[in-house]
């Protein structure tokens, strides 16, 4: 037990020591907001919903919810894209992975 | 951004249930996609290069969409629309080489620098010593033109000759007047320049004949530079060197007509078109004016030396008509006072103005501006002397 939370717990503590950002070890994701006009999510697994007024991504721990107005994505690549818009709210939920 | 316009983009629109996994499976497959938005329920529009445009065929039939190309940018595109207006692209072409060949050529010469020498003296020196509009730009020698214009031209101490385009600047500088030189030993008086009262003398040289408050008549020796000897019996005779300001005043006295000469526009108008090519002028009409009386307005349009003129004439009626004479004498103040000004020293000290007028008859009046002015009243003459006479 002791040695499996330990296991767990080794990553992070090898990033905290060697200070690496953890989204490059871990592939967590990173929002970058400017304002509420622009949303920037590296990282990301897949789009699960796009609306003109709601999107879903799907990131490697949570589903991040964007809900607003008048979206549009200015940019796609793999691992990273952005969102502009007018931003009400966010919401994380827990993935089921 | 551009570069991406060099090699071509695409707005799409994308039809089908599954907009979203089409977005996804580009995404993963390294197909850039921008400016996505959602128009309907069911289509998205987006841009996309035209070679991972090439790439999505195989996923719009994975993914179940459909997908209309709206708009095409880029300069492919820009090249394929022109490729067969053959025309205009040899006028393209024509134009180009145009723009090249007449930029070889002197279109404008411009001098800078000059203050009293005119322009059109400095432009016809050049022109004779080979600097003209129309000329090579290459066949231009700087040290052989200023050579040969400053030997022309004595009243230049320096020029230089540099091309902007097919623009020439001349920059000149122009000599400084060499001050007079006085030999020590020359004899020389102050006298008055015109009537006045004195009212201070700074005599640096000579001896003064008369003090400040003196009235004054113009030509009177004010300082002479003979100056007595108490040791030998000779007179010794110096420079004399002072400077006199007094209170002079100028009075100007003029009769002004209250009937002003009015033009009044009949309606009838000429255009004649003088062609220019580069210096020379052809008139393609006779120089004769239309009308008796007009009025011209002249306007200048040239490109590389070829233009043309263009003179608009109006017929005009020439009406007398009697003005207000308080106006009549109120410009005729405004132009004594000019004309004063115009007569006095540049460094004098205006103390006081008094105008006034006269009315004459029905039609004219008399007006009179006298001004009284602290003035430098010196003036540097050579003086005769005693035993020169003898």
């Amino acid at each position: 037990m002791a040695r499996k939370k330990a296991k767990r717990l080794a990553p992070k503590k090898i990033t905290k020591t060697l200070d690496i950002p953890e989204d490059v070890i871990f592939n967590s994701p990173r929002i970058t907001m400017m304002s509420n006009k622009e949303l920037r999510i590296e990282n990301y697994t897949s789009i699960l919903l796009y609306e003109e007024n709601q999107v879903s991504v799907a990131t490697k721990d949570v589903i991040l919810s964007i809900q607003g107005e008048n979206f549009s994505i200015e940019i796609i690549t793999d691992d990273e894209f952005t969102l502009t818009g007018s931003i009400v709210c966010l919401e994380f939920s827990q993935s089921r992975s | 951004m551009f570069l991406i316009y060099l090699k071509g983009f695409l707005t799409i629109t994308v039809s089908g249930r599954f907009c979203e996994r089409f977005i996804n499976v580009c995404a993963s497959r390294g197909i850039l996609l921008w400016n996505v938005v959602r128009i309907s329920d069911c289509a998205i529009r987006c841009r996309i290069s035209v070679s991972d445009f090439k790439k999505i065929s195989d996923i719009t039939t994975d993914v179940n969409v459909t997908v209309q190309i709206n708009i095409k940018h880029g300069l492919p595109f820009l090249i394929q629309k022109y490729k067969k207006r053959h025309v205009a692209l040899l006028g393209c072409f024509i134009f180009i080489v145009l723009v090249i060949v007449s930029n070889l050529f002197v279109w404008k010469i411009e001098i800078t620098g000059n203050k009293k020498i005119p322009q059109e003296k400095i432009i016809s020196v050049l022109k004779d010593t080979g600097l003209k509009k129309g000329m090579l730009r290459s066949k231009i020698d700087p040290h052989q033109l200023q050579r040969d214009t400053l030997l022309k031209l004595p009243e230049l101490a320096w020029l230089w000759v540099y091309h902007n385009g097919s623009k020439v600047i001349v920059d000149v500088r122009e000599n400084i007047e060499i001050p007079k030189i006085y030999n020590h030993d020359d004899y020389t008086n102050i006298i008055a320049k015109r009537d006045g009262i004195i009212e201070t003398m700074t005599v640096r040289g000579g001896i003064p004949v008369l003090s400040e408050g003196d009235t004054v008549l113009k030509d009177t020796v004010i300082v002479t530079g003979k100056v007595p000897s108490t040791v030998r019996q000779e007179n010794r005779y110096i420079r004399a060197d002072a400077e006199i300001l007094a209170r002079v005043w100028y009075e100007e006295k003029e009769i002004f007509s209250g009937l002003a000469s009015v033009k009044n526009e009949t309606g009838k108008k000429k255009t004649h078109f003088t062609l220019h090519f580069f210096d020379k002028d052809l008139n393609l009409f006779k120089n004769k004016e239309p009308f008796e009386h007009f009025l011209c307005d002249t306007k200048t349009y040239s490109l590389f030396g070829i233009g043309f003129t263009k003179k608009t004439y109006k017929e005009v009626e020439i009406t007398e008509e009697l003005q207000n004479l308080q106006t009549v004498a109120d410009y005729g103040i405004t132009q004594l006072k000019a004309k004063i000004e115009s007569q006095v020293s540049p460094n004098s000290l205006l103390r006081d103005i008094k105008s006034s007028y006269k009315k004459l008859n029905k039609t004219s009046v008399e007006v009179t501006v006298i001004a009284e002015y602290l003035e430098d009243i010196a003036v540097t003459v050579p003086g005769v002397r005693t035993e020169d006479l003898n």
